[in-house]
């Protein structure tokens, strides 16, 4: 069901796995990645709600055809998912931050392997696992779609 | 602290080596280590916050107490001062060995120590160097943030 899941630290792409070739979801990765900085800035200056028990940052915002959430471990990982407007629509928040936080338990464990090199790209095989049960999860009619398209993996820095 | 042996027993007579090495090993566990630790407890930390995050609550999860003293100058340089370093302990009980021998235990286990320090707050998002030396009593860790990196 999510079409996109992207996994950055700073402004660099350490994953990223799309249902879909377009360059569109790149975009749009990109563009949520100031709102993110910008809400965890909210939440750390002085006088912010600092004690929010809560990493998940929301909807980010919606486009014509996507909706894209955002996630921030206290140590700046980025996490975001971009679904479909219309699979999304039985989506509940609740449901959003449990799939965040498999990604990001996943994502704990594959850092903590000692052969991962810290900053570079994860290509854990279970950390696939993790990101392909979140994409086909509740749709079966994109599944083989998601399983079929090879991963996809770029190194960009935004200036 | 089987590895601070191997590197006693393994290197001979080249410290500075060992200590890179260990030092280095140090930060990749203090990486991995602040990525677990730091989501069980769900909140973002400015600076100071996270110096305090990492004195009082990891602190005993690395040596199962907290820090006996902090101070800084609220300009990116902090002093943790640890009256009863646990890794030091026995050695600094036990002071039947040889005192060249103990020093060069001493300055390994520090270096593993001082890259754990500097693993977990690189990671916190505050690059940072650490240095440290043994007080009378005590350990003392002296922390310089590199406030020039984002």
């Amino acid at each position: 069901m999510a079409c996109c899941v992207a996994v950055l630290i700073k402004e660099n792409l350490i994953y990223l796995r799309r249902s879909t070739e377009e360059l569109k979801f790149l975009f749009l990765i990109h563009a949520s990645i100031d709102i993110l900085d910008d809400k965890v800035n909210q939440l750390t200056k002085p006088g912010g709600d600092r004690d929010t028990k809560d990493f998940y940052l929301g909807l980010l915002y919606p486009v014509e055809e996507y909706k894209i959430y955002g996630y921030v471990s206290p140590t700046r990982v980025k996490f975001i998912l971009i679904f479909e407007h219309s699979t999304s629509s039985s989506l509940k928040d609740s449901d959003i931050k449990l799939l965040f936080q498999r990604l990001h338990q996943a994502y704990i464990d594959c850092v903590s392997n000692p052969f991962y090199e810290p900053n570079t790209q994860l290509k854990s095989k279970r950390f696939e696992q993790v990101v392909t049960s979140l994409m086909v999860q509740q749709d079966s009619m994109t599944s083989s779609m998601t399983l079929s398209t090879p991963t996809v993996a770029i190194n960009t820095t935004t200036t | 602290m089987a590895v601070v042996e191997h590197y006693i027993n393994d290197n001979e007579n080249n410290i500075d080596s060992s200590s890179l090495f260990l030092s280095q090993i140090g930060y990749r566990v203090g990486y991995s280590l602040s990525e677990r630790l730091s989501k069980e407890s769900p909140r973002y930390r400015d600076e100071l916050d996270t110096i305090k995050y990492l004195c009082k609550e990891l602190w005993i999860c690395l040596f199962k107490k907290q820090v006996d003293n902090l101070r800084t100058n609220h300009q990116g340089v902090y002093v943790i001062h640890d009256g009863r370093f646990r890794l030091l302990q026995q050695t600094l009980l036990t002071m039947n060995k040889p005192i060249d021998d103990t020093n060069r235990l001493h300055q390994l286990y520090i270096a593993y120590s001082t890259g754990l320090i500097r693993g977990i707050l690189t990671n916190m998002g505050y690059p940072c160097r650490v240095t440290a030396e043994i007080a009378e009593f005590g350990v003392k860790f002296q922390i310089e943030m590199n406030s020039t990196v984002g």
